[in-house]
């Protein structure tokens, strides 16, 4: 469909082109406020607002990319988590609370996670060592002082 | 009593044919609708189009509401009652390029008089409205 010609529903305006979208994508999708695409799409841009159009077909499109830039970028973060940490993916598994089939699914792009978990794993990958040692059910919490009462 | 400028049997054609993959129509203001629907339900981009397009074929000419003005062309406002737990507000219009342009796809977020004297009232709260529909 060529919107060369349309105008925008949000400005008025006849903007329109075509451009590849990466980056951020201040959209929701899913439980996600907004993602972040490593995967490129192409869809129609508004010049005036930067408002996007969304053409029959498009919707798969944008589900696809943004379902596969969430996958890598958890599958890259738990790399991340292994690679700095030491720890194994067994072990991480734990610490989070996740089943190690659960996390494995991720490591291999098959699953993709909530928001939350999402998060949790790009806050860790951050800095993996001292935030996996927090996250063992074992840390010492008494040296640390963070209870307040008895 | 203001009567529909589009005919909707056409406009639910259109819908059917989209659904299908063909070019019959578009999202013109995905705030207003397709991400407004993922905001509320949590759903892809598939998931909204969808619930969309199940809200639109559920319209009956005793839904519509009233003719506006939208740059210079008029679309048709209708008010779809207790569809998936809330009301809805729902704009369209059919372009001169003869396309269907789903412009709006909501929650009501303000009492809405339908054409027949029905009225439906606000379906969602100030706390639950997505962040770039707060004032």
């Amino acid at each position: 469909m060529d919107l060369s010609k349309k105008r925008c529903g949000e400005c008025g305006e006849k903007a329109y082109k075509k451009q590849k979208i990466d980056g951020q994508w201040k959209r929701p999708w899913k439980d996600f406020p907004s993602v972040f695409l490593t995967k490129a799409l192409e869809l129609w841009v508004c010049g005036e607002c930067n408002a996007h159009a969304v053409t029959p077909r498009d919707s798969e499109k944008i589900d696809v990319a943004i379902e596969a830039s969430i996958r890598s970028q958890v599958s890259q973060f738990l790399d991340v988590i292994n690679a700095k940490s030491g720890l194994k993916f067994e072990t991480i598994a734990v610490r989070l609370g996740y089943s190690p089939s659960y996390i494995s699914s991720l490591k291999n792009e098959k699953t993709t996670p909530a928001f939350k978990l999402w998060n949790q794993l790009k806050s860790i990958s951050i800095n993996p060592k001292i935030e996996m040692e927090q996250l063992d059910p074992d840390f010492d919490i008494i040296g640390s002082n963070i209870l307040l009462r008895a | 009593m203001q009567t529909p400028k589009f005919d909707l049997e056409d406009v639910k054609r259109r819908i059917v044919d989209w659904r299908n993959g063909q070019e019959s129509g578009w999202f013109s203001a995905t705030p207003c609708s397709t991400d407004y629907v993922i905001h509320i339900f949590e759903c892809d981009q598939l998931g909204a189009e969808n619930i969309i397009f199940d809200g639109i074929l559920k319209l009956e000419e005793s839904n519509f509401s009233q003719r506006v003005s939208l740059w210079g062309d008029v679309a048709d406002e209708y008010g779809l009652e207790s569809y998936l737990g809330h009301n809805w507000y729902i704009k369209f219009m059919i372009g001169n390029d003869d396309d269907l342009e789903e412009i709006s796809f909501h929650p009501c977020e303000k009492d809405m008089t339908l054409a027949s004297g029905k009225n439906l009232t606000t379906s969602i709260s100030e706390d639950e409205l997505p962040h770039w529909r707060k004032k």
